[in-house]
């Protein structure tokens, strides 16, 4: 059996799935349960994420130069890139599941209150443009990348994760509780069950995306991108901006019609 | 190139907003509004998302997700019809 | 890295834990995925077992209402969520990249995370039973507002919830693996059209399942949401249930596509190797599949026939759903066509194989019929639904990926099980199968998951003689598997390529059950102008016989120098 064993070590090892996979059970658990359990599951997640950045840092699972020959009919695209966007597939159905479900509980209802009763519509307005101009960022960042400029990588990367948390922090810090104190919870009917599932989902989204953004600032600083090294700036950039399109849909949806 | 972009957003944005209080049927408005914010979203997807550039296959995955949408929401609303 | 030879007998003897814990590597994931399906298959077929026996007899109280509509539940989800759809991943991760010459999947990490994501969320289902208040009783499709908080409070049920939650993710993450993997990761000459058609099925299985899955994760937000911070999406009474269905069975109904997707591409490669020739008419077969994956997304709502939707849901998806039956019969026929007059090996895989094929003609016949909302309204709700799919699930499904576990054992393990004891145990399997499932169409007046039926109803014989035949096919699949493990008893026998196969993954440079098929990264595999498997695809009459050499870069040869083409 030993022959068995010299291939294995082809293939590298690491405990962060498992890691990651125990947390989050133990998250999900914990809802159902305990809350308690479930912030632990918070704390296993992030260390397991923590291993994954070290493991990205040190590049530990750079793509092995596979004897990779046949690739019609994508072939222009890298595996990072072609993975992001099936993940982006998945994405769509389920924002958009979850949009056609508001739709339907919308004109199923007799009544839905006018949006601008339920809505601030101008801190709608300026968080939509906040995070259109993170976008904007993230463009710049990689366009910097592209052409070697790493200090302007970084002042984009600083720029979309700043303009993302302020968009997070006014959602959160002041729109949601100014609802709440007038009386718009999720659990007050379905117009505030359907805004506070679907922008709360969305806002973990972007909360996710800072995760990631922050990553690309951290390998920014140890030099882990040149300008022919970047892909994961780029891969990240089309989940941000994928963010930033599901807000163009919610925003009117919610706020304006 | 992508400054004039942002801007050409933001004044989609702003527009959309004054689309709903002007006067009209409110469906009309609706489908106005929804309208500018496809293009917002198309206008994201083709240029920071850099579909335009890229070779078309890789639309396909983007345009098959949404095509699966649209079929669930077709179907949605067949049901609806009948006054559920 | 130089090792003593000792020193590598020792790392190789002890397959430490720490090793299966941290690996990453494709064909471990897919052993671990196999095992686990396996020990949750015992678990839910030990909860057939337990439905049966309350239904051996009228009136019987062996399982309380309550529990027996928990073992009804879990019993589905298990088996077609945790068992089935998993059973088809393992093998998978297994042989496709060995099928395509790839290394690995292209995202190692991500894989094993689907595993134990996958893993986790099982252990969270089963022990939902155990939670106070017990566990789901809703039926494995969680209709709504029935599982509200209002009629289903205990927290079991959410606890269920959220296991889904988590094996969508994990069959997510799979899908966006897999089919990066099969798109990208393909070595020199395995271009689409020379894709082995277990390849092929598990391209369409996954992207079944990108599109499937999310709206289910859709639905479960929702019903997390109702359950936990008291939203009424799923019991407001206008639309709430039907909202729930048209999520759900968005999903449902690809979901049981992704089940039987890999069990047709193992009895492809089955019939193609023990048959000896490629199957028929390769091209067609591999566009009606797409075509059933294509329309498999459109059929969904035939699952709400009697909800009360109106005419024109009821006429459009009767048609879509009869129009699905067209590309999928066309891929039957195809094996079946593929066995015409050709000198078939009937070993356990072909025998189990053969079964599959008759009861995906029985369970699709049934299926066609039901594709008619007036005799639907008939069936829905009756066991003869029950029949339906346990033939096409249990039967086509269960045998076809069972004959795949038999046909690719020797190559994972390098040993071949007792083949006297398969043939019987097959029989065994196949004939109790029959007499479990068989009487179900004959009982379209007992409702899905009662418990119990009264003896006035006429249905004791019946259900009794389902139970005799659930007696003994539990066990039977139960020694199908033990055939198996236990032949890993007797040291390695069998040589690289004992069936004469000619895919990729058995005439690639074969070096140990868990070494790589492939040559070292950087070197291309047998250039397949000259190997076997192209001679495979494009010579399908006798007058193709020719003696090909078949050596790749490292001047090792897989299975070499035979003669192609039919022997008659």
């Amino acid at each position: 059996m030993t022959e068995d064993y010299e291939h294995r070590e082809e293939s590298k090892s690491t405990y962060a799935p498992i890691i990651l996979a125990a947390g989050i059970a133990v998250l999900l658990f914990g809802f159902v349960i305990f809350l308690p359990l479930a912030v632990v599951g918070g704390i296993i997640i992030g260390a397991a994420v923590f291993m994954l950045f070290k493991d990205g840092a040190n590049e530990k699972f750079a793509e092995f130069k596979e004897s990779v020959e046949e690739k019609w009919p994508l072939e222009f695209l890298s595996k990072e890139k072609l993975g992001i966007w099936l993940f982006l597939v998945s994405e769509i159905l389920i924002f958009g599941g979850l949009i056609v479900a508001y739709v339907y509980v919308r004109l199923s209802s007799n009544s839905w209150p006018v949006a601008t009763q339920t809505h601030d519509v101008i801190l709608g307005m300026s968080n939509t443009i906040i995070l259109l101009t993170s976008s904007l960022a993230m463009v710049f960042a990689l366009y910097s990348i592209r052409g070697g400029n790493i200090k302007g990588l970084r002042i984009g990367l600083i720029g979309t994760f700043s303009l993302g948390a302020a968009f997070l922090v006014i959602k959160l810090g002041i729109e949601w509780p100014q609802y709440y104190r007038n009386g718009f919870t999720i659990s007050s009917g379905l117009p505030g069950s359907t805004y506070f599932l679907l922008t709360g989902l969305h806002a973990a989204h972007v909360g996710a995306g800072l995760v990631a953004v922050g990553y690309l600032l951290f390998r920014s600083f140890h030099g882990g991108f040149t300008n022919t090294k970047h892909s994961a700036v780029e891969n990240i950039g089309l989940y941000w901006h994928f963010v930033d399109i599901v807000w163009m849909f919610l925003f009117p949806l919610f706020y304006l019609i | 190139m992508y400054v004039g972009i942002w801007l050409g957003l933001v004044v989609a944005t702003v527009a959309e907003v004054v689309t709903r209080s002007l006067a009209g049927a409110a469906s009309l408005l609706a489908l106005i509004i929804l309208l500018i914010s496809s293009g917002k979203a198309i206008t994201i997807a083709m240029y920071y998302q850099h579909l335009r550039y890229e070779d078309k296959r890789l639309a396909i995955l983007p345009i098959a997700a949404v095509v699966g949408v649209i079929f669930l929401a077709v179907a949605a609303a067949m049901t609806m019809s009948m006054g559920m | 890295m130089q090792q003593s030879h000792q020193v590598q007998e020792a790392k190789a003897i002890v397959f430490s834990i720490k090793d299966w814990l941290t690996t990453t590597n494709h064909k471990q994931v897919g052993i671990l995925y196999i095992v686990t399906a396996i020990f949750f298959m015992a678990v839910a077929g030990s909860f057939g077992e337990m439905m049966r026996t309350q239904l051996a007899v009228p009136n019987n109280n062996f399982l309380l209402p309550f529990t027996y509509d928990q073992t009804v539940t879990l019993h589905g989800l298990l088996m077609i969520l945790w068992v089935l759809t998993p059973l088809g991943i393992g093998l998978a991760n297994y042989i496709v990249p060995l099928q395509i010459g790839a290394k690995d999947l292209a995202f190692p990490r991500m894989n094993a995370l689907s595993y134990w994501t996958y893993l986790f969320s099982g252990i969270m289902l089963v022990s939902s039973v155990f939670m106070p208040g017990g566990g789901p009783n809703t039926g494995w499709t969680l209709y709504a507002p029935l599982n509200t908080i209002q009629f289903t409070s205990q927290a079991g049920m959410t606890l269920a919830v959220m296991a889904l939650l988590l094996f969508s993710l994990s069959v997510t993450m799979g899908s966006i693996n897999f089919l990066t993997t099969i798109v990208r990761n393909r070595t020199k000459g395995v271009t689409w059209k020379r894709l082995p058609i277990f390849t092929w099925s598990i391209v369409f299985t996954m992207a079944l399942a990108l599109f499937a899955f999310p709206p289910l994760a859709a639905g479960l937000l929702l019903l997390s949401s109702d359950r936990f911070l008291g939203t009424v999406f799923f019991s407001s009474t206008q639309g709430g249930g039907i909202l729930w269905d048209e999520l759900f069975w968005f999903f449902g109904h690809p979901e049981v596509y992704i089940v039987v997707f890999p069990a047709l591409g193992v009895i492809a490669e089955v019939f193609q190797t023990f048959a000896k020739r490629p199957v028929f008419s390769r091209t067609a077969f591999i566009v009606e599949f797409a075509a059933v994956t294509f329309l498999s997304v459109g059929v969904w709502m035939h699952h709400m026939f009697t909800t009360g939707v109106n005419y024109s849901v009821l006429q459009t998806f009767s048609f879509t759903t009869l129009a699905i039956s067209i590309p999928f019969e066309g891929v039957v026929l195809g094996l079946v066509l593929t066995l015409y007059k050709a000198n078939i090996k009937l070993n356990t895989p072909m025998l189990y194989c053969l079964a599959a094929i008759f009861t995906v003609t029985l369970g699709g016949i049934t299926g066609v019929l039901q594709a008619f909302p007036a005799l639907d309204y008939a069936f829905n709700g009756t066991y003869f639904i029950v029949g339906h799919f346990h033939y096409v699930m249990a039967g086509t499904t269960l045998f076809a990926l069972l004959a795949g576990l038999y046909y690719w054992w020797p190559k994972i393990t390098k040993r071949k099980p007792n083949e006297i004891f398969g043939i019987i145990i097959f029989v065994v399997s196949f004939v109790s199968f029959n007499i479990l499932y068989f009487p179900y169409f004959f009982m379209l007046d007992m409702p899905r998951r009662i418990s119990t039926f009264s003896a006035a109803s006429g249905l004791a014989s019946l259900n009794l003689t389902a139970t005799i035949g659930a007696y003994i096919f539990g066990p039977a699949a139960a020694l199908a598997v033990l055939n198996l493990v236990l032949s890993l008893r007797k040291p390695p026998s069998s040589g690289p390529n004992p069936w004469e196969g000619r895919e990729l993954e058995w005439t690639g440079d074969y070096d140990g059950s868990l070494g790589t098929a492939t040559a070292t990264a950087g070197t291309a595999v047998d250039p397949p102008e000259n190997t076997r498997s192209s001679h495979w695809y494009w010579c399908r009459t006798s007058s193709c016989a020719s003696v090909e050499t078949v050596v790749d870069s490292t001047g090792k040869s897989g299975y070499l120098k035979k003669s192609a083409g039919v022997e008659s």
